[in-house]
């Protein structure tokens, strides 16, 4: 029992780690908190509906299309409508209601395209289960887990290994200067979008398969349990994000399953409270460190 | 033909009008400094020609280009580079990263080993620090940090807005005496200070700013005999 929960746990805490690790990531480098993170999540299974449920398309292909697309769509949601903000010296709260309102008509548009029913998306990964004492970790648990390691290895290279790594963390620290240094700011934040969209997408899509359905009511909850990882573990950084997705996943997993799970969904928002009020900046955040 | 020539550039902050007109030039191999009260408008002059703030009206003219209009990703890869007022280091970068951050706009790597190494060299501080935070740095080593980081890429131009600001005097010296070595590697400096006697003395000419308007320029050896420049900048 106590084995299957872990797994169970932590199949859906790397979910929630992969998206606030994105939605992090652009935190980070705009402290703009991205409320249409949580509606690309939701955006890329729709489009793997269409392409694989209903067209036909192979599962790679579909899903494939499907994460590029929702890059692209965050990607474009920065390029046209928050570089724009950014350029007028608007408030960062402008940029975020307008993420809101990119949120609203990706989710109204999916429900006019789609209707507002629960939509089917058939398992595509049979690749039958492992038996590991008395608890059972399916197929699907173990390529969710897999890959969202591997996804989360590969971000945290970017961010601490490559040059555009450096020029998004130097925006995160300092905007002006990384402008003295030469970084193309504009064209960063832009790149820092594709990747977080690309990150939520490819988390909506594993998390609907996994449940083998997808609705747009999950925007709402996905959206508290990726701000509440990253505030959990201390926003704005991709370590802090991992963690607090994957406690977050295992703590509402255990009231779940030895409590009810009428109650699963308020973790998120204790911890948000919680951590608002006595360590706001999470268990690894950094804390202000700017000698003047 | 001049590397730098600013022609009557205004800049302006909403209705406050920090630059009003002013034009001058920098001479390859020169070192040029900039002299002026607080709010005179020097930042506001550096900070536009690096495209970091946008000039109202005026031409700015780098190596035969007029460059106002770039920005500034574009203006420091054609070998502009800047200590800026205030040091602006990368707080939660290693020394090591920070100087790499000074080599951005290029990607040739033996660029950034040698500019490294040249930092150490020039800085020896720098480098038995080099894992520690910059902003965890003395106010004196951030100051360093951040001459040394625009070095990296071997600019053309370096600028450096007050590179003596807040530094112990024995530091002050330091860095003027390095001004000159920089200059002496053949780059070309453009100098804004406040400590009008230590920058005239290693310029080879000034100029004398004034609530956005240039009211004196000339060669450095004439400036510091100059009565207005000695009431207004050497203490009488
Ligand atoms: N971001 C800004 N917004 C509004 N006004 C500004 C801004 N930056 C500078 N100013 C104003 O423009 C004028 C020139 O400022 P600037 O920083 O260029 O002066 P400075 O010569 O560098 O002074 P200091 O020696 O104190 O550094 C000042 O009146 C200042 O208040
Ligand atoms: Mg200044």
């Amino acid at each position: 029992m106590l084995l299957q929960q872990i797994i169970n746990g932590l199949t859906i805490g790397a979910t929630y780690a992969l998206v606030a690790v994105g939605f992090s990531m652009v935190y980070s480098v705009l402290e703009l908190a991205n409320f249409a993170n949580g509606a690309f999540y939701v955006f890329a299974p729709y489009i793997v509906v269409l392409l694989y449920a209903s067209m036909g398309w192979g599962f790679i292909p579909a899903f494939l299309i499907a994460v590029l697309a929702t890059g692209i769509l965050g990607a474009m949601m920065d390029r046209f409508i928050l570089t724009t903000i950014r350029n007028h010296k608007a408030q960062t709260s402008s940029s975020m209601v307008a993420t809101l309102g990119v949120s609203t008509v990706i989710i109204n548009g999916l429900i006019a395209v789609f209707g507002s029913a629960t939509r089917s998306l058939p398992n595509a990964v049979n690749i039958g289960r492992i038996y590991i004492g008395s608890a059972i970790m399916t197929g699907n648990q173990l390529v969710i887990i897999v890959m969202s390691v591997i996804i989360m290895a590969v971000l945290s290279i970017i961010v601490y290994k490559t040059k555009l790594g450096s020029a998004m963390r130097s925006i995160a620290q300092n905007q002006v200067a990384s402008r003295m240094m030469g970084v193309n700011v504009n064209r960063i934040i832009t790149v820092t979008f594709l990747i977080g969209s690309a990150s939520a997408a490819i988390a909506g899509t594993m998390v609907a398969m996994y449940y083998g359905s997808v609705d747009t009511t999950l925007y709402t909850s996905v959206s508290v349990k990726t701000f509440a990882s990253a505030i959990l573990g201390g926003i704005g950084s991709v370590p802090g994000a991992m963690l607090g997705g994957v406690i977050i996943g295992m703590l509402e997993t255990f009231v779940a399953g030895y409590w009810t799970s009428a109650y699963k969904d308020m973790i998120a928002f204790i911890i948000i409270i919680a951590f608002l009020i006595f360590k706001p900046n999470g268990l690894l955040g950094h804390r202000k460190l700017n000698k003047v | 033909m001049a590397l730098l020539e600013v022609k009557d550039l205004h800049v302006s902050y909403g209705a406050i009008k920090a630059v009003q007109g002013i034009s001058f030039t920098v001479n390859e191999g020169e070192v040029v400094t900039l002299l002026g009260a607080n709010g005179a408008g020097k930042s506001t002059t550096m900070n536009t020609i690096i495209g970091v703030v946008k000039a109202a009206s005026g031409e700015i003219w780098f190596q035969g280009d007029n460059i106002a209009a770039l920005p500034s990703h574009q203006i420091i890869k054609r070998g502009i580079a800047v200590s800026p007022e205030g040091r602006q280091v990368f707080p939660r970068m290693s020394v090591t990263e920070n100087l790499r951050m000074g080599a951005y706009a290029y990607s040739d790597k033996s660029l950034i080993d040698e500019g490294i190494e040249r930092a150490f060299t020039l800085f020896p501080v720098l480098k038995e620090r080099n894992t520690q935070l910059a902003g965890t740095l003395s106010g004196g080593e951030q100051q360093m940090l951040a001459v040394a980081r625009a070095l990296m890429g071997k600019p053309k131009l370096l600028i450096l807005d007050e590179p003596s600001l807040g530094l112990a005097p024995i530091i002050v010296k330091e860095i003027f005496s390095l001004i000159k070595e920089i200059n002496a590697m053949g780059i070309t400096i453009l100098l804004v200070e406040q400590n009008a006697k230590m920058a005239l003395g290693v310029s080879d000419r000034g100029y004398v700013l004034e609530t956005g308007r240039i009211v004196l320029s000339g060669d450095s050896k004439d400036l510091l005999v100059n009565e207005q420049v000695k009431n207004a900048y050497l203490g009488g």
